[in-house]
């Protein structure tokens, strides 16, 4: 769907490597999501008005307010004591007047969980409120100044391979500005699934988009992976798994961010 | 209609901004600050003085807007308003000058010799989108405009930017 949306549409993925978890069943809240690049305006002596250019990106999102969950693997209070202080990698969906599905936006970002804290109250129950960092966390060497992306796959069980010309993403055009994944597997039957992506030109032919997979998980987690700055992504993408070792069914979302 | 005159309400106002692929497009929004040149004043008083006295020197364009989240497919300005995220998640950060034009409608939709403020991009001239951001609990927007360096200053006019 296309057009304007209200809040209950809003879902928040985050995790690491070892967690993926949803928690939208929790959030009240997430503050700004904000891309905003340095460049203040100046002028030199002949020009008629102060101008700049433009340079590095700052992209932030959060805080988040939330309702206190505890006791239960993937909620809220076990994901946020583990997580914090650490990288984590996080993809805020909106989904337009339906929950986040194909072709709607989410914005994927790599920060750190800078804090996780309490207790305040909200309708009588008792909420915690997190804050993520100042900018992308280092060690995971962010090359886009970019965090608007494209929802491939919404965050759904799957059972077997995308081998449809439908449930696809159709960019508008090819680009040869690489662009960067966002997974996040929440749950798995055993086994390992791998995530990625396919592009094709003509939605028809679909080959690998190289660099663009989570490699073997065997378990909950989220992760960004970055393809090269100067690589061909074609006009249409589809998500795409692999399950092995007796694996039947994740739960996943994919998100594409076109460089 | 004929253009018109005298005064007029803010539903007769349109914020185009080039895309990403530089086609014109209006983007809905719900507050524009900054419209016009803003002129940095030096102070030129002397001890001597009897009263403080300044002088112009360079002005500024800084256009701040809010408005409604939208993902509505891009349209032909004339066709619909497109969506604001459409438009402003391909621009921001981009050092390629985009056409600006705020057209004031007097009490129908503008049209040509009508109030409007901006300018027409070339490879020298045009504003930059310095930041937008998301508030995903109101579904809302804001975004910054920036000329970009060496720009020649945006106007106010009555002919449409292109």
């Amino acid at each position: 769907m296309a057009g304007r949306t209200v809040s209950k549409y809003n879902r928040v993925y985050l995790g690491d490597s070892t967690h993926g978890v949803d928690l939208s069943c929790h959030v009240l809240d997430v503050g700004d999501l904000s891309i905003d690049f340095d460049g203040d305006p100046i002028a030199a002596y002949c020009w008629g008005v102060k101008g700049t250019l433009l340079s590095n990106a700052t992209i932030t999102a959060g805080p988040i307010n939330a309702i206190l969950s505890a006791g239960v693997a993937g909620d809220l209070h076990t994901t946020m004591t583990a997580l914090q202080g650490r990288p984590i990698s996080m993809g805020i969906a909106i989904g337009i007047n339906q929950v986040p599905t194909l072709g709607d936006p989410i914005f994927v970002l790599s920060t750190d969980l800078k804090s996780y804290t309490g207790l305040e109250s909200a309708g009588g129950m008792v909420t915690m409120n997190a804050t993520l960092g100042g900018g992308a966390d280092n060690t995971a060497g962010m090359k886009y100044g970019k965090a608007w992306g494209t929802i491939l796959h919404g965050l759904a069980a799957a059972s077997a391979a995308n081998a449809s010309t439908a449930d696809i993403f159709d960019g508008g055009a090819a680009s040869a500005a690489g662009g960067f994944m966002f997974y996040c597997l929440t749950s798995l039957d055993g086994g390992n699934v791998t995530l990625s992506i396919e592009d094709s030109a003509d939605n028809s032919t679909y080959t690998a988009l190289t660099g663009a997979t989570s490699g073997a998980l065997t378990a909950a987690g989220c992760g960004i992976v970055q393809l090269g700055t100067t690589a061909t992504v074609r006009r249409y993408l589809r998500w795409q798994l692999a399950l092995a070792d007796g694996a039947t069914t994740a739960t996943f979302l994919i998100a594409f961010v076109r460089g | 209609m004929t253009a018109q005159t005298g005064r007029t309400v803010s539903k007769w106002t349109k914020f185009c901004v080039d895309d990403s692929a530089g086609t014109l497009r209006e983007i809905p929004v719900s507050s524009i600050n900054g419209v016009g040149l803003d002129y940095d004043e030096v102070d030129m008083t002397a001890f001597s003085d009897a009263i403080h006295g300044v002088l112009l020197n360079h002005p500024n364009c800084t256009i701040d807007i809010t408005g409604p989240f939208d993902t509505t497919a891009a349209a032909a300005i004339g066709d619909g308003v497109s969506g604001s995220h459409t438009v402003l998640s391909g621009i921001v950060g981009g050092n390629t000058p985009l056409t600006l034009d705020i057209r004031i409608g007097i009490r129908h939709a503008w049209e040509n010799g009508e109030p409007q403020f901006g300018i027409t991009s070339s490879a020298t001239d045009g504003f930059l989108c310095k930041s937008y951001t998301v508030n995903p609990d109101d579904g809302t927007y804001s975004a910054s405009f920036v000329m970009f360096a060496g720009s020649t200053a945006p106007a106010w006019g009555t002919a449409a930017e292109t």
